[in-house]
């Protein structure tokens, strides 16, 4: 990408940050959940430590460090609102008006979108200084550089996913189902409510394949200091070969839909 | 304006939404997996908290089967119709509202039914999971199986109400994208008995998705851990809170309404 393109989507990028600093409250509200995800996990995981005291080599801190961590990456690389958006776009018919601005629609959305999460991110970062300081969990400066490397990865491909999930409105009017259906999956998959060294070892076998624990078990784990940097790597990988499969996927589904689109659908 | 005459407008709508859910027949299909995926991440999820524990606070898979069967019944009906309520606040921003309060008819009324997504397959795992408890030979009380799902009607409507309420915040605060989010933040408290929460944030709870109504109450009940007489009383106490919500609502609609510009709140 030349210079000046770059430049482009980097002021799409400004101009949605000053949106979401111009609508201030909203964007917090946004992040409500959070708190009461802290609090539900809290009384959930001291139920389970009532009678034991480690679960898989997990004490109940470490625990609550990973679950809470977890909660936050995972807020990092949300971006099943990019569906809804582009659900929204095409079934009212405004993603004709796309078209005739200078820019590419993928590149703006991913702008639009990385404005958001790096808005989150900066929000975050206190709740996770938080989480380290009551848990007494510790970062290591390689580790964390490698997990944060991970989150971006899984940032593009939560992206491109949601992307891709967006576009098949082009042949189905609502694409809730499958949104809600993708994002719950994922969730658990990737490890958010617990570490995935908890499912049985069938499932953690097949879920090798998938990218999805990469997209959260790996990152805090890693910075957690409970996998090496090798299975980081490994994670990486994984992410990297399907952000770039599901990119070629994204392409061709955008020229397929929209060779059969009527502008109203 | 006549019980009968908004009950009516409400099947008229419901009628519509089902001849379109008919056309896009596909949908159906995505609103089946998304149960599917639904049921797939609870009983995992509960799978692994209960062999990490030796016993969840009295709770065990079969108490979690019923669990499962009345929240179905309750996120169907929830995304039906409280959404619906809910999505208010973009028709008030987008000052959408001007024409429904044009037209013979409560204006949130005519939101509810244009917005209604019916999204009926929480019936069919709700039912699967009531059959596989029946097979398994879990005994329920059937008066208790009737109350409960009467609770669930309740709690659907206290949810709806929190819904539209939350959306008359725009009449004052103008775009709030951060509603739906706020809305959904406490439905993490779903499918977990509230018993495990302090009583502070059971009776937030109650005032929003009132899962301690839908879930906690009628299990015991359903499983005879309580007597039905005992139901009855948080039947009451489900109405008081509904009532509670229909004064708010119409206390914030009337607030609102005298401060509606109609040209974004």
């Amino acid at each position: 990408m030349k210079a000046a393109a770059v430049r482009k989507y980097f002021q799409a990028f400004l101009a949605e940050l000053k949106r979401l600093r111009a609508e201030g409250m909203d964007f917090v509200l946004h992040l409500s959940y959070i708190p009461l995800l802290i609090i539900i996990l809290y009384f959930l995981w001291s139920i389970v430590y009532q009678n034991t005291s480690s679960v898989q080599g997990y004490s109940f801190n470490e625990m609550m460090a990973y679950v809470l961590v977890a909660v936050v990456f995972r807020r990092l690389i949300a971006n099943s609102w990019v569906a809804h958006k582009i659900e929204h776009y095409i079934t009212d018919g405004d993603i004709v008006t796309f078209l005739c601005r200078p820019f590419d629609f993928k590149k703006f959305m991913l702008s639009t979108r990385l404005a958001h999460n790096f808005y989150f991110g900066l929000m975050l970062l206190p709740v996770l200084l938080i989480i380290l300081a009551i848990f007494n969990a510790e970062f290591k400066f390689l580790e964390l550089a490698l997990a944060l490397a991970i989150l971006v990865a899984g940032f593009a491909f939560t992206f491109l996913e949601f992307y891709t999930i967006g576009l098949c409105a082009f042949w189905l009017e609502r694409i809730y189902g499958l949104r809600h259906a993708f994002d719950w999956m994922q969730e658990i998959l990737s490890g958010t409510w617990f570490p995935v060294t908890l499912f049985p070892a069938f499932a953690q076998q097949a879920l090798q394949f998938l990218p999805f624990q990469h997209l959260v078990y790996t990152p805090t784990a890693l910075a957690l200091g409970k996998i090496s940097l090798l299975q980081g790597l490994e994670g990486l990988a994984v992410l990297i070969i399907w952000v770039i499969a599901l990119n070629f996927a994204s392409n061709w589904i955008w020229k397929k839909g929209f060779r059969k689109y009527d502008g109203k659908c | 304006m006549s019980f009968t005459k908004s009950a009516r407008i409400l099947a008229i709508g419901l009628m519509l939404h089902w001849k379109r859910l008919l056309e896009y027949r596909l949908n159906l299909a995505f609103d089946l997996l998304l149960r599917l995926v639904d049921s797939v991440t609870f009983f995992m999820f509960w799978a692994v908290i209960l062999a990490s524990s030796n016993g969840f606070a009295g709770w065990g898979l079969k108490e979690f089967l019923i669990v499962f069967a009345l929240e179905s019944y309750f996120t169907a009906l929830v995304i039906s119709f409280a959404y619906a309520g809910l999505y208010m606040y973009e028709r008030i921003h987008n000052a959408e509202l001007d024409s429904f309060l044009t037209k013979p008819a409560q204006p949130w009324l005519l939101a509810i039914v244009k917005g209604i997504e019916p999204s009926f397959a929480g019936f069919i795992s709700g039912t699967a999971a009531l059959a596989l408890a029946f097979t398994q030979g879990i005994s329920m009380q059937p008066l208790a199986l009737l109350l409960g799902l009467f609770m669930v009607l309740l709690g659907v409507a206290i949810t709806a109400l929190f819904g539209l309420s939350l959306a008359t915040l725009s009449f004052w605060l103008g775009r709030m994208d951060s509603l739906e989010s706020v809305f959904e933040s406490f439905w993490s408290f779903g499918g977990k008995p509230a018993s495990i929460f302090p009583i502070g944030l059971q009776v937030l709870t109650a005032f929003t998705f009132p899962f301690i109504f839908i879930q906690t109450i009628p299990t015991m009940a359903i499983l005879d851990k309580i007597p039905v007489q005992e139901m009855l009383l948080f039947i009451l106490a489900e109405f008081i809170v509904l009532i509670a919500w229909i004064f708010a609502f119409k206390f914030l609609w009337k607030k609102g309404l005298r401060n509606y510009e109609s040209g974004g709140g």
